[in-house]
């Protein structure tokens, strides 16, 4: 009887040990890291063209998606008169199930009825436990096209 | 009695060892080689629209292979790329008018390790637009393993018309 007990406290102290060491896998809290970012040409985007974007991205486990947001500063001193404020959300999918990435893109495409100015950009990455690493950065929206010829 | 009780602990610990090892996570990235004799494209070659081109680099994993994906955009403005090793002779920038668009996604068969990939792409020479823009592009490879972890390779390449 008595080592009876022992077996069943024994069986008990080990799965849950077991189970404890187990379930910490599937517990993720860790974010998903990001490194290298580029946005723009030195964070100058071009009004017109789309926007050369370029980040990598890893998580300890799997990514779920990543979004982009650009809208003007809040305080933006210009008035909206015939150009029209630009702000920009989407999500993308294309990290959905992996690892790690790197993203290179420029689909975002800033509209030629954009204004010059400030603008503040935010990319959100998430993994698929959801935990969302939050990255900010100011850009300058112009007309100047860096290497490019004047055009107007 | 003693005994059975040692071995049952025994036993018992070795299930959980297993039942943790098998949650074990492979994070070693899959690999994108392009030293191959007679790999296609390189950094700052040539292809032309509408003429096939064999495809051909290796691609290995400590693992399993999962999947691939060719995307091809234009460069006309010289953006910077940090997964390239060296820059070519770029031609003038320019604005895109009627730039090519390319992406395809291709599976990798079952349980490899390696696979050198052997296949012809074309690019057409246009669409309902009329002919696609000559010049700078970028051939970006990514390349997945069955975990999930990844590999990106971005190449300059120039596609001409001829």
């Amino acid at each position: 009887m008595k080592l009876n007990n022992v077996l069943v406290f024994g069986l008990f102290v080990v799965s849950a040990f077991a189970l404890g060491a187990c379930s910490d896998d599937n517990d993720d809290t860790l974010k998903p890291v990001v490194s290298n970012l580029e946005v723009g040409h030195s964070d100058t985007i071009h009004i017109g063209e789309g926007i050369h974007l370029e980040f990598e991205v890893e998580d300890d486990n799997r990514l779920d998606y990543y979004r982009i947001t650009i809208h003007p500063e809040e305080d933006h001193e210009k008035s909206v008169g015939e150009t029209l404020s630009w702000t920009y959300d989407s999500t993308f999918n294309e990290v959905s199930g992996l690892r790690n990435y790197t993203v290179h893109q420029h689909d975002i495409i800033v509209p030629e009825t954009a204004e010059e100015g400030d603008y503040h950009f935010h990319l959100a990455v998430a993994d698929q436990a959801g935990n969302v690493t939050e990255i900010e950065k100011d850009l300058v929206a112009s007309h100047e096209e860096g290497e490019h010829e004047h055009e107007d | 009695m003693n005994k059975l009780n040692k071995s049952g602990f025994a036993i018992l610990l070795l299930l959980a060892l297993f039942a943790c090892t098998d949650e074990e996570i492979d994070d070693v990235r899959p690999t994108i080689d392009l030293s191959l004799e007679d790999a296609f494209p390189l950094n700052c070659d040539t292809i032309y629209f509408g003429e096939s081109f064999e495809m051909r680099m290796l691609f290995s994993d400590n693992r399993e292979l999962g999947s691939f994906s060719i995307s091809v955009h234009n460069n006309f403005n010289h953006h910077s790329h940090s997964t390239e090793v060296t820059e070519c002779n770029l031609s003038p920038v320019k604005d895109p008018v009627n730039p090519l668009n390319f992406i395809e996604d291709f599976s990798i068969p079952e349980g490899l390790t390696e696979y050198e990939t052997d296949f012809a792409v074309n690019f057409p020479s246009g669409d309902e637009n009329g002919n696609f823009d000559e010049g700078d592009y970028h051939f970006f490879i990514s390349l997945t393993d069955k975990e999930g972890s990844s590999e990106q390779k971005g190449l300059s390449i120039k596609i001409l018309h001829r």
